[in-house]
């Protein structure tokens, strides 16, 4: 085992760990006064235009793999964060959401990943748009805080955080911004 | 061929270090079972019966010699001399110790070569007609198409964890031999009527336990469509494809189920979203990886074809392999050689360490270095000189591997079965080497004619049983085997799934079952032109059922 | 009577094993512990979990199997041949390392 401390409960971004400044409730009165909320998609819906949009604070939403993403797509841009779980590592929908989500839709907010994650998963999350990943998994938290993500030096398509290398084929990529 | 640079190298050498660190975590008990079988397996390796099983890609089934000799060595070094071609393109070793395999990927790193996405829920490797780029009918060469499929779908942030995993062949002859209708995606590479390239795409075909030919969804995609096509179908299937039942998680069920129009429907909706994005092929990009398969530069040698009527005259054994195991070339000066992994009465598909090696000198001599492994887990040498036939026969003699029997009733698939498979639940190479010896005689074969004999040793169908002319399927019934036979099936272009004929039969009766339904073809084809398939397609089951179910009633 | 024994797959090399009377995690049948009712087999689990726990072995299994004399024959064909190897190469697996005593 890493001595690593392991910072379960924060949110891990490229930059690495910080704290997360959202609770994640049921419902909206569950959450009492906290100023940033994640609600589960029906809740989430459930709000009135005005309460998602009210200024003194943010609601982001919790979408399951099972659930769709439609209904959000024409209001992507009142949304602050999107958390998209992975209940079970081996459940991939959500990578394809993410991609829809922020590739497709051009989501300007937070994309995050939450659930079971292994650490060999971290980098496709990354590009398929992912921001942040709230993890459960203690090796992945682990390796992590370590930042070693188990990344290839070069990747066969497009994605974020990747550039184009001049002289090889169009579908190619390094990582990198 | 293609040939890796740099940045491939690097790639696959990260994850062969990679797997190294996760072995060596493995063997010290840092890592679980449980947390490493997704690891070997995304790696190829799998447990079977007896030993680790480690399942190596051969992609779109080319090889080179250097490659063929290094999968000979590995079967010395680190198994037991001998390897398993399979219906997937792809070689299996049946014995490698879990400590010796980040070895031997290595040794595959250096000849350009890799076990990844060889398992798992995610796209596997491509597979494509096994004559391409010689065969005389061919309209286009499809593994240019295959090889930029493999690069993109390659450790594919989005497409790494599908409900289940997924499947790719591409064919570029009208001719289908590379059953692109009973996978996931078939692609059949052809020209429009302004002389274009571009695929006719077949979505949602299978086997397993629910055997479904492909639906067609579009006639025709310009080849700069190719990936972001792909990417579309496989987005709508990862996305709906059904989760809750490992059975019914296949694109074919999502198929099914939604209906070849609704998915035609979403399929075409997401394209239309991604068409114009990065993923568009431009054509220096497809022209550059076609210059990989460019044709070697063949010599004129039109002197063959007259010493081949003296050779043919003069052995008789030596002519039946050359009309049954040569297939016209696209150069009137050579052949296209099957090399037969089928001797009577053998294991289908194993080949040993000393019959690779002589294979790739061959191959390095007369066939511009290249071999290739067909899904009939037969091998190829794709360009021979007619002029010498004779000779590459004569050193195919010395190992075994001249048998004439390419197409014919003892050329069987089998899959490994309970011999190997922890998921068997019979055995199927025993009875396809008692079949082969049944029907051995050269005579009585070449008669018979054109029979594609194929067996699963469960209802996985790794043995392609459900578009064999003939299937057998093996289950396991009060602790006993028991093989289910089914008729008319077939994985060409006119794709059908075979019928069961009924109760299944024992293991010492099915041999006799399946002579029975030769003998009753043998009467009732209309003459010797009639093959097997045509003859069931003409009367149906009906008089094979009679044959069977009665003479085996009154023999009991 | 059918009784039963608990087998595995080695974790290094994927060897078939069975584990003995005596604790060892055995490359062949004879000598394995026998279980002859349920708080037995109880015990033939805990161990295999145990052994599983402690990255000896994979794939473990209680299987049943026949006492023939001083043999112990597998019931299930399966389980037969991965005790002796593939019925169609004698010349691998166990059966090409011991021949059976007379
Ligand atoms: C340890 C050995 C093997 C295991 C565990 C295994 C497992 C499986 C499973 C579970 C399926 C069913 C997939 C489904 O219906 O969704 C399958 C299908 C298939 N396998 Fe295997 N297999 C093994 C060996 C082989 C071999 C040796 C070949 C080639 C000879 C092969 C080729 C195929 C093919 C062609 C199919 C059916 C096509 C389809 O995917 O629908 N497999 N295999
Ligand atoms: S068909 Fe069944 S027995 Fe044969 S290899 Fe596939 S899983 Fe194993």
């Amino acid at each position: 085992m890493s001595d690593i401390e392991q910072p379960a409960g924060e949110l891990w971004g490229r930059e690495g760990f910080r704290e997360d400044p959202y609770v994640t409730a049921q419902t909206l009165e569950e959450a009492g006064d906290a100023p940033a909320v994640i609600l589960p998609l029906g809740a989430w819906l459930g709000l009135t235009e005005e309460t998602r949009n009210a200024s003194n604070r943010k609601i982001g939403v919790l979408v399951a793999p099972g659930e769709s993403i439609e209904p959000l797509l024409p209001i992507l841009d009142s949304i602050p964060v999107i958390a998209l779980q992975f209940p079970a590592f081996n459940d991939g929908r959500s990578y394809s959401k993410a991609e829809l989500i922020k590739n497709q839709h051009h989501f300007k907010g937070e994309l995050r990943a939450v659930g079971d994650v292994l650490i060999d998963q971290v980098a496709y999350m990354l590009r398929t748009g992912f921001d942040t990943m709230k993890v459960n998994h203690a090796v992945t938290l682990n390796r992590l805080a370590g930042h070693n993500l188990h990344d290839v030096p070069g990747y066969y398509q497009p994605g974020r955080g990747s550039h184009t290398v001049s002289g090889t084929y169009s579908w190619r990529r390094v990582p990198g911004a | 061929m293609y040939r890796y640079d740099e940045f491939d190298h690097a790639f696959v050498s990260a994850r062969v270090e990679q797997f190294k660190d996760q072995v060596e975590r493995r063997l010290a008990g840092e890592l679980t079972e449980e947390q490493f079988r997704p690891l070997r397996l995304m790696n190829g390796v799998y447990l079977q019966l007896h030993a680790y099983m480690l399942r190596v890609a051969v992609p779109y089934g080319t090889l080179s010699s250097r490659q063929m000799h290094k999968l000979a060595h590995i079967a010395r070094r680190y198994d037991r001399g001998y390897g398993h071609f399979t219906t997937r393109q792809n070689i299996q070793y049946n014995w490698p110790a879990l400590k010796d395999i980040p070895a031997v990927l290595d040794e595959l790193a250096s000849v350009e070569m890799h076990a990844l996405q060889t398992s798992g829920n995610c796209i596997r490797n491509v597979t494509a007609d096994h004559f391409a780029g010689a065969a005389a009918d061919e309209v286009g060469d499809p593994r240019p198409y295959a090889e930029i499929l493999r690069q993109w779908s390659s450790m594919h942030p989005e497409f790494s964890y599908l409900p289940r995993k997924f499947k790719i062949a591409v064919t570029g002859a009208d001719r289908d031999r590379a059953a692109i209708q009973v996978h996931d995606i078939g692609l059949h590479l052809k020209k429009n009527e302004a002389g274009e390239l571009g695929f006719a795409v077949y979505v949602g075909g299978g086997q397993g336990r629910t055997p479904m030919v492909a639906k067609k969804i579009r006639d025709f995609l310009p080849v700069e469509d190719l990936l972001t096509y792909t990417t579309a179908i496989v987005r709508v299937y990862n996305l709906n494809g059904r989760r809750d039942n490992k059975y019914k998680a296949r694109i074919k069920i999502l198929v099914h189920e939604t209906g070849t129009e609704e998915i035609t429907r979403q399929i075409e909706a997401e394209w239309q979203a991604i068409k114009e994005t990065d993923l568009k092929l431009p054509q220096q990009d497809v022209d550059a990886i076609d210059t990989y398969f460019a044709p070697p530069n063949l010599v004129q040698r039109p002197e063959g074809w007259s010493g081949l009527a003296a050779a043919r005259k003069a052995d008789h054994a030596f002519s039946a392999w050359v009309d049954q195991n040569v297939t016209p070339h696209k150069n009137p000066d050579y052949g296209v050689v099957t090399i037969s992994l089928k001797p009577i009465g053998g294991i289908p598909g194993d080949a040993t360490d000393a019959q690779m090696d002589l294979v790739a000198d061959i191959a390095e001599k007369f066939s511009y270095d290249e071999i290739r492994v067909s899904h009939e887990q037969n091998l190829v040498l794709p360009h021979v000189a007619i002029a010498d036939l004779r000779i590459v026969y004569d050193l195919l003699l010395t190992d075994g591997l001249a048998t004439a029997n390419a197409g014919l009733i003892t050329d069987i698939i089998s899959c490994p079965g309970l011999d190997y498979c922890a998921l068997a639940t019979a055995r199927s190479i025993p009875v396809a080497q008692r079949i082969s010896e049944r029907f051995g005689d050269p005579e009585r074969q070449a008669d018979i004619g054109e029979l594609k004999l194929k067996i699963s040793g469960c209802i996985n169908a790794c043995g392609h049983h459900h578009v064999g002319h003939i299937g057998i399927l093996g289950v396991e019934k009060k602790g006993e085997e028991l093989y289910q036979i089914s008729l008319g099936g077939s994985g060409d272009e006119i794709c059908t799934i075979g019928d069961i004929t009924g109760r299944g039969f024992s293991s010492e009766e099915i041999v006799d079952a399946i002579e029975t339904i030769v003998d009753r073809y043998l009467e009732i084809r209309t003459d010797k032109e009639e093959t097997f398939l045509a003859t069931y397609r003409r009367v149906g089951a009906a008089p094979f059922k009679d044959a069977l179910y009665s003479e085996v009633a009154n023999a009991a | 009577m059918s009784v039963k024994v608990l087998t595995a797959n080695r974790l290094t090399d994927g060897e078939v094993v069975w584990l003995g009377a005596n604790g060892e995690w055995l490359e062949h049948i004879d000598g394995a512990l026998i279980a002859r009712h349920a708080e037995a087999v109880n015990a033939l689990e805990e161990a295999g979990k145990s052994a599983i726990k402690s990255n000896l072995v994979i794939d473990v299994n209680v299987i049943d199997v026949e006492e023939r004399g001083t043999d112990l024959y597998p019931v299930r064909l399966r389980e037969r041949i991965r005790q002796l190897g593939p019925t169609i190469r004698l010349d691998l697996g166990k059966q090409a390392e011991k021949p059976k005593a007379a």
